[in-house]
């Protein structure tokens, strides 16, 4: 008995060592130690053994048992290590390969950068509105103080839309500019407010590489107490320093726009020389980047916000612009092509 | 507009340590934006690309009579071989100017680099007549001093300064009375290294002046403008050794302030000119470099500002911010109070609210003078004679326009100002003939139409050759009036531009006499022949504005005193008086107060600039904490758009928001229901800008397929508006006034293979999920109306009872119209995202992952072409009577003729059961399978 012990013992360390996978291994491991192994068998016989035999026996049957499982852990671990060793030298990957294909879209430019806008004065308190990008002259014009005969009007080569005017509102227009939600949010929501209005409008003019007929602009209001151009300022930096990602600087020159009094231009810094003096720039270090001013009393009006109370600015920027500044984009049409390999470098 | 600086120094005293692009930055800062500092050198503009050249030799071209070739030395390794005619006599080791190919002169002669009878010519030899140095003749500018390769200009001013050869600056050491003649002087001058005796009538000479002194053997200009040579002479027996010159003797423009016989005061001028002083002895050409700065000003940052329109209004700005005085205007006009007189009629005081003329006679028309024409060209006008130029000048000098009639167009010495009649013809100076309207001013002499008054002048109105007697008319129209005139009759001019400003009737009185005094100066012999007719109805009242300087303070967000402001306004010529504490009153003067300034708030903004923007620190206001209001449709379009593109492989495109009859013809939407709901644009500018979208998908779809040309898929989406008319409920017969605009997403995949369909609606399912929009189902449409939509393959996706979109097959005549080619195909979506974003999708929870293990079994059914996957499904749950269905998957489509007979299909689905209480057992799947398959049977189908 003891020498079939041996001998199944002997067989198996000679599988286990002749094994040359972990597979191999594992199958030698099953064929003697295994449910129906051949070790395992025996074992099972020892049951039906003379109570004398009995003790002496399985003894001898643990004491291979725990022999063989050990010699197999020690081949196991050994198999494993050369397998790994074997790994790590032979596997060779081609990083210069495109990998797999992937192709998710890509958002316009324009929309990106006006969420982007949108997040920063939201973060600043200011809720974003919308309005009619059809719009009557009432709002795009009489109540932004432009009236009829006012040389302003010409600034703004306007679209009319084929219908009767109304009594009060006058024709319909393609709105110019987003200043018309300023009169609309007032009327709405009264004072203190702080909105942006983020949106497309349209010029009546000839399209070229820098001029287009439909763009995209911003536009901003913050009516409250003892509000002045000097928290222009400010708010200006904050927003232009966090959407270039650099201090940028700001500067204030009288500009005119119907709708506000005091009226400024605001440039900033120039984006590529970082106001150094460049090309770009025209040698000055400044970029014309928005329009911007103290509400004009006669639109506090039309809004019905108490000027005894309040005062407030408005602003409002190209994004269009923003986007071509900030890209170098050099021919506006491209903004509107729907070429895809445009918008895919995006 | 166009500023010169010598202009503006006339009348401010601007200090020249200020430099140029300094001083243009300040303007822009105070006042209005400069686009641009140009330095110009007079008559040399546009002759920086020429060089001087040297003949190295010259012969005639073989068949030619009178060409030649030449090689020139212009200073580089290699000759240049240039042709040139017979006009010119030529030599070799001339030096003459040389046009390098390629170059434009600024005559707008363009010289290019050519063959001529088989000869190459890389340049020109330049006559003065081709450089613009001379009107007439045929005459060339030899440079024997210069080097081949000089630059032409710096060449020409060289040999201007020999001219002004003799006559230099000189220092007046001494003035003595001459012993025999009361009105002479006796001069000592300095002029650097000696000392000259010179007699002189000056009656202006003091000591330590500057002056030109033409030494013996100069040449200077008589009273004729004849050129005459300074010889030493003797007079009343006192040797006078060269000539102290006036003004006009050298060519210059009357600056040194007039008391009877006027020497030139050079330091005077140096310093209008902002020259800097040079020492006794400099060559006067030298001093006196013909140049100027202008600065060109934005006219659309000046479109408030009537007062801006001329050299005056701009030199005011410059004296308030420096701190300067500002010189007044005044002007000596002997005017007789007899003599013949110009009738004026105003027929309608809303014409104008002033009204100036005069008989100017013993005119002789000609050149206006060098000083003055090089203004007028600095500013960019072109010189055309005296009169016209003079009336230009003074537009360009007080902002406001004025006119000079030849009196015998005028006839009888009337003026007859009316509103002209609705259809009334005029033929103005651009030979156009034009309809009047009632609404529009003419000036008349009662008979005939002489001009649209303040916009353009009629036919003949213009001054000629021939004109000895001229009526100066000046005149204040209505703005409002200008600028309707102008534009109806699409009449733009530079005096239209200014009248349309509203200008102050005060400077119609200064224009005039301004104009009157020129004329009668420079046009020698000329005499007023009567007295002024001045109708001038209305006085204007000046207003005068109460200002808060504590709203000022708070709009601008300073802490300026009521002194400091106070000195502001003053600065800029405001009349300020203090009411109370913290109360200022403003007198607003007449040139600021016709539209400029009417508010409080306007004053502010003038003191706003005069303390300086830049100085403005930025603050950062204290608000409320408070988070914006909510923007739902906002901000679901952001989400929408990353999942379109970041998630689903879209691209984003943004296309314009109208098109045209080109557009309705190709998506066949002419003469369907849908095009009445376009709005139309009433002045397009092309014609696909005619009609507005109702759909975002024409402009889009196109844009793909112009993609298509280069990729075999394109995947397009467009989040924007559309603009539908609509009737209102009320009144059934009246339209809406504003449109209904929505927003809308368009999706388009446009394709080379597969079907775009089922590819679209699984990115729509997609969407709609990652959306969270609820009860999503998704139905073959009943009826199509828009016509550009498969009627067949045609979808509407509902939210519950929300219908909010529709997802389609573009009609194949669409892509034949749009020239798709045959192997194209597209489907495309229209979500009405206004409508997605007010559902609510309610709150969500989550689902306990699965305790127990579920059983898949596959399922593949035999249906006719027509069987929808959805009654398939619905018939498995029927089958389902326990509830283990957790899930149907429609995995597997198979089409085969031969395999499954004629219009057969095969669907398989993979269905998983799975209970949230216990494993489920081999025998519960099995009995559930033969009710699918018995419930598959009932219907038709059979199970594969």
């Amino acid at each position: 008995m003891n020498s079939e012990l041996e001998q199944i013992k002997q067989t198996a360390l000679k599988a286990f060592d002749e094994a040359t996978s972990i597979d191999k291994l594992y199958h030698a491991h099953v064929q003697v130690l295994g449910r129906k192994g051949v070790l395992t068998a025996i074992m099972q016989s020892i049951a039906q053994m003379q109570k004398s035999e009995k003790a002496a026996f399985g003894q001898a049957c643990n004491a291979v048992k725990k022999e063989l499982e050990q010699a197999y852990d020690i081949r196991r671990s050994a198999l494993e290590n050369a397998y790994i060793e074997g790994v790590l030298k032979d596997r060779w990957v081609d990083p210069t390969a495109p990998g797999k294909y992937y192709d998710p879209g890509h958002e316009h430019p324009i929309t990106q950068v006006q969420t982007e806008v949108e997040h920063i004065f939201s973060s600043m308190g200011f809720s974003i509105m919308d309005g009619p990008e059809i719009e009557s002259e009432y709002y795009n014009f009489e109540a932004l103080n432009i009236p009829a005969w006012h040389p302003a009007r010409d600034m703004q080569d306007t679209f009319f839309i084929k219908q009767e005017a109304d009594p009060k509102q006058g024709r319909l227009v393609l709105r110019t500019h987003t200043s018309p939600v300023q009169i609309r949010s007032m009327q709405k929501y009264g004072a203190p407010l702080r909105i942006i209005v983020p949106g497309r409008v349209f010029r009546n003019e000839a399209t070229d590489a820098r001029h287009e007929h439909t763009f995209d602009q911003v536009e901003g209001l913050l009516i409250d107490e003892n509000i002045s151009l000097a928290d222009l300022k400010g708010v200006m930096q904050e927003f232009l320093t966090r959407l270039f990602g650099r201090e940028m600087k700001v500067r204030f020159r009288p500009g005119y726009f119907p709708f506000v009094e005091p009226g400024i231009e605001l440039d900033i810094s120039c984006t590529l020389c970082n106001a150094k003096g460049c090309r770009v720039c025209k040698n000055t270090g400044w970029l014309e980047f928005m329009g911007a001013g103290m509400v004009h009393p006669n639109v506090l009006d039309a809004g019905n916000i108490d000027r005894s109370k309040y005062q407030g600015w408005a602003f409002g920027f190209g994004l269009t612009r923003l986007v071509m500044m900030r890209y170098g984009i050099d021919d506006i049409r491209l903004l509107s092509s729907g070429d895809i390999r445009f918008i895919k470098q995006f | 507009m166009k500023l010169s600086l010598n202009w503006l120094t006339d009348f401010v005293d601007i200090p020249s340590e200020l430099s140029p692009s300094r001083l243009a930055e300040l303007l822009t800062l105070r006042t209005c934006e400069v686009e641009a500092v140009e330095h110009i050198n007079y008559n040399l503009i546009g002759l920086e690309n020429i060089v001087i050249g040297e003949v190295m030799e010259f012969k005639k071209i073989e068949g030619s009579e009178k060409l030649h070739v030449a090689k020139i030395n212009v200073g580089k390794s290699e000759p240049l071989q240039v042709i040139f005619g017979s006009m010119l006599h030529m030599e070799v080791g001339k030096k003459v100017p040389v046009a390098l190919a390629p170059t434009t002169l600024p005559t707008g002669l363009t010289i290019q680099a050519k063959k001529i009878m088989g000869v190459l010519t890389e340049g020109m030899l330049c006559l003065d007549q081709e450089l613009g140095l001379k009107k007439d003749g045929v005459s060339i500018h030899y440079f024997p001093n210069s080097e081949p390769g000089t630059n032409f200009v710096d060449a020409y001013v060289q040999t201007q300064a020999e001219k002004f050869n003799k006559i230099v600056v000189a220092k007046v050491l001494s003035v003595a009375k001459h012993p025999n003649a009361d009105r002479l002087n006796l001069v000592e001058v300095s002029i650097g290294a000696e000392t000259r005796h010179i007699v002189c009538g000056g009656e202006n000479l003091v000591q330590g002046m500057l002056v030109a002194v033409a030494l013996p053997g100069a040449k200077t200009l008589d009273h004729e403008g004849v050129y005459y040579e300074i010889k030493k002479a003797t007079i009343r027996g006192v040797e006078s050794n060269g000539m102290i010159c006036a003004e006009e003797e050298i060519g210059l423009p009357t600056l040194t302030p007039q008391k009877g016989l006027t020497i030139a005061d050079l330091g005077y001028i140096l310093k209008k000119r902002k020259l800097p002083l040079v020492p006794p002895g400099t060559p006067l050409a030298r001093a006196l470099e013909k140049s100027d700065v202008v600065f060109e000003v934005d006219n659309k940052s000046i479109t408030h500002r009537p007062d801006l329109w001329g050299h005056y209004g701009m030199a005011r700005e410059f004296a308030g911010f420096l701190g300067k005085k500002l010189k007044d205007l005044k002007y000596k006009n002997n005017i007789p109070e007899s003599g013949e007189e110009v009738h004026v009629h105003l027929s309608d005081k809303e014409i104008a609210s002033r009204f100036l003329a005069i008989i100017i006679k013993g005119i002789r028309v000609g050149p206006s003078p060098q000083w003055l024409q090089d203004r007028l060209i600095a500013c960019g006008m072109r010189p055309v004679n005296n009169i016209v130029d003079i009336t230009n000048f003074v537009m360009l000098e007080l902002g406001h326009p004025l006119h000079a009639f030849d009196r015998t167009i005028v006839e009888n010495d009337s003026f007859e100002i009316r509103f002209a009649q609705e259809g009334e013809m005029i033929e103005t100076l651009d030979h156009k003939k034009r309809a009047m309207t009632l609404h529009d001013a003419l000036v008349t002499n009662g008979k005939r139409i002489l001009g649209i008054a303040g916009v353009m002048g009629g036919l003949d109105s213009e001054i000629t050759d021939k004109t000895t007697e001229i009526i100066l008319e000046v005149a204040c129209w209505n703005p409002v009036m200008i600028r309707k005139t102008s534009q109806r009759h699409g009449l733009r001019s530079e005096a239209a531009t200014r009248f349309e400003k509203s200008l102050d009737p005060e400077y119609t009185g200064f224009a005039f006499q301004r104009a009157c005094q020129l004329i009668t100066k420079i046009c020698k012999g000329s005499f007023f022949g009567g007295p002024v007719t001045d109708i001038y109805p209305l006085h204007p009242t000046l207003p005068t504005i109460q200002l808060h300087t504590a709203k000022a303070n708070s709009m601008i967000g300073t802490q300026l005193s009521d002194k400091e402001i106070m000195s502001y306004l003053k600065g800029l010529q405001f009349v300020v008086r203090k009411f109370s504490k913290g109360i200022l009153e403003v007198a607003i003067p007449g040139f600021r107060a016709t539209k400029d300034i009417k508010i409080e708030e306007d004053l502010i903004e003038e003191i706003a600039r005069a303390h300086g923007y830049e100085k403005l620190a930025a603050h950062h206001v204290k608000l409320p904490l408070k988070v914006p209001m909510q923007n739902t449709e906002r901000e679901k379009t952001i989400t929408a758009r990353s999942i379109m593109s970041l998630g689903l492989g879209f691209n984003e495109a943004l296309t314009y928001s109208f098109y045209g009859e080109r557009e309705l013809n190709e998506f066949l939407l002419t003469g369907s229901e849908l095009e009445a709901a376009h709005f139309h644009v009433q002045n397009p500018l092309s014609n696909d800008q005619t009609h507005m979208r109702i759909s975002l998908i024409p402009n889009l779809l196109k844009a793909a397929i112009r993609n298509s040309v280069s990729n075999t898929e394109v995947k397009l989406f467009e989040i924007g508006r559309t603009y539908h008319r609509v009737h209102n409920a009320q009144e059934s017969q009246k339209n809406m006034f504003f449109p209904k605009e929505e927003r809308y997403i368009g999706g388009i995949i446009v394709t080379k293979q597969g079907d775009p369909f089922e590819d679209l609606l699984g990115a729509l399912r997609t969407f709609l999920k990652r959306m969270e929009v609820p009860d999503i189902e998704i139905k073959r449409a009943p009826q199509t109306v828009a016509p550009y939509k498969h009627p067949g393959a045609h979808a509407l996706v509902w939210s519950g009872k929300t219908m909010i979109a529709s997802l389609y097959d573009v009609n194949p005549l669409v892509m034949k119209n749009l020239d798709a080619g045959r192997d194209v195909q597209a489907a495309a979506f229209e979500l009405n995202f206004t409508r997605l974003a007010n559902i609510d999708h309610g709150s969500f929870i989550y689902k306990p992952l699965p305790k127990f293990p579920g059983i898949e079994i596959d399922v593949s059914v035999l249906g006719e072409m027509h069987t929808e996957i959805a009654e398939v499904t619905a018939v498995i749950r029927k089958a389902d009577v326990d509830g283990l269905i957790h899930d149907i998957h429609f995995i597997e489509l198979y089409k085969n003729e031969n395999a499954l007979g004629k219009d057969k299909k095969s669907m398989t689905f993979r269905i998983l059961l799975q209970s949230p209480e216990r494993t489920l057992i081999d025998e519960e799947m099995r009995n559930l399978q033969m009710k699918i398959f018995a419930e598959v049977e009932k219907n038709g189908w059979r199970v594969r």
